[in-house]
């Protein structure tokens, strides 16, 4: 089943991203993204890289889509811009220049790609939308709904989040179902709380662990979207219902909503990075983070599940800080607290 | 004809379903739901692949129940136009 009808042909779209004009540059390749979909999803990021790859440098594109449903949108903010035309430009402006800078600093990655990928983000995406996602080339934020969600755009670990997937795309590829589903999701919590820590400054015993802190309005009763330190406990509201994220693999169960529950299971490895964390101290960024994302780049595979997850970054934690190190270990404690045995 | 529809997914990951009765449908809307119906039986809509870009849509199942049973999942950057102003109308009765 598709949207979409695709009555121009490839090669024109392709020169179209190569030679036109920066606003039909991105709907070119957003038309070539959304036919890729029904293809090779990874064959076809690997040949827009090069279209979509520029100097190297950061370079941000921001699109207001007008409470309509359509990508990209209007462009209305580009790198360098001084002033933002709204709060929605200026916040995914700044928050993707952050998590660039944060993976450029850090890891030493050249934006999403590692080839200097342009960073793209379309806000105010439908009406009354309450919801962000990335949808394979570039990110999308709503405006909430103001009764339960507020805007997707004022929560710095959601941008990062966002951006994440799409490293993941280009990196372990892992596939959004199930365990795999769940691990990726987990890697975008991962790496948005990072960037918001990383962003505050914050050593891991003053870091919040939550994601999505502030996004429900006052009228619900909910802290954040999810918590990395005590899933389950985000929130509890009779508007939304009450947090459902397990800590620990006994409660895991095959289900058919949220694509196998990658939003509900993605909690038990979110809990398993808090608690080692937690226990090898520090800037998070600087050891665990490191470990994450190697395993991520480098060890994990499109099915890999929680207990692959866990052997590697056992074995990346040994390769950077020595077998039996305090590092390892804490790690494999951490994964055998939640349930995941190495 | 009565209609069950699950909302899942999103980044919030946050559920909801609800039962619609086809008579509080609107002329426009329940046109869409008989073309909808009909692109079923005649198999032309098939459930969206799996991994293709869509990290944190919200994924829509609806079970219509009308003497045969018809089900489908889809998400949103994959959906049908003939269920887009359906699914817009369900949404409301989250």
């Amino acid at each position: 089943m598709h949207t979409h009808c695709f009555a121009i042909p490839p090669y024109i779209l392709e020169h179209i991203a190569k030679k036109g004009t920066k606003k039909d540059q991105a709907a070119a390749l957003n038309t070539i993204s959304i036919s890729e979909q029904t293809r090779g999803r990874r064959e076809a990021l690997k040949h827009m890289s090069s279209l979509l790859a520029v100097s190297g440098k950061k370079e941000r594109i921001i699109y207001d889509a007008k409470h309509r449903r359509f990508l990209p949108g209007e462009l209305i903010m580009s790198e360098g811009q001084r002033k933002a035309p709204s709060v929605f430009a200026r916040e995914a402006y700044q928050y993707s220049g952050t998590t660039y800078d944060f993976y450029k600093e850090i890891f030493g990655r050249n934006s999403i790609d590692d080839q200097g990928m342009r960073l793209d983000s379309t806000v105010r995406y439908g009406y009354k939308y309450s919801n962000a996602f990335w949808n394979g080339s570039q990110m999308v934020y709503g405006d909430g709904d103001g009764r339960i969600f507020r805007r997707f755009t004022r929560a710095i670990d959601i941008v990062a989040h966002e951006l994440t997937h799409g490293v993941t795309d280009f990196e372990a590829s892992l596939v959004y179902q199930d365990l795999s589903g769940a691990l990726n999701e987990h890697m975008s919590d991962v790496f948005g709380s990072l960037v918001k820590q990383y962003h505050k400054k914050q050593k891991v015993d003053k870091a919040d662990w939550l994601i999505g802190k502030g996004m429900f309005t006052s009228k619900i009763n909910g802290d954040a979207i999810r918590s990395m330190k005590a899933p389950g406990t985000a929130y509890d509201d009779p508007r939304v219902g009450k947090d459902p994220q397990p800590s620990h693999m006994k409660d895991y169960k095959k289900i058919s909503e949220d694509n196998g529950g990658v939003h509900i299971y993605s909690g038990i490895a979110n809990h398993a990075f808090y608690l080692a964390a937690m226990d090898i101290g520090g800037c998070a960024w600087e050891k665990i983070g490191k470990v994450w994302y190697i395993t991520l780049r480098d060890k994990l595979r499109p099915t890999s599940d929680f207990k692959d997850a866990a052997k590697k970054t056992f074995d990346v934690a040994g390769e950077l800080f020595g077998i039996s190190s305090t590092e390892q270990i804490a790690i494999k404690r951490a994964w055998s607290d939640v349930g995941v045995k190495i | 004809m009565k209609i069950k529809f699950e909302r899942s997914g999103g980044f919030a990951g946050i559920t909801n379903s609800c039962v619609v009765n086809s008579e509080q449908l609107s002329s426009d809307e329940q046109k869409h739901l008989q073309e909808f119906l009909r692109d079923v039986e005649n198999k032309k809509t098939e459930n969206p692949s799996l991994n293709s870009g869509r990290n944190d849509c919200f994924q829509y199942k609806i079970l219509v129940e009308d003497g045969k049973k018809f089900a489908i999942t889809t998400d949103e950057l994959a959906m049908d136009p003939n269920l887009r102003s359906l699914i817009d109308f369900l949404e409301t009765r989250l």
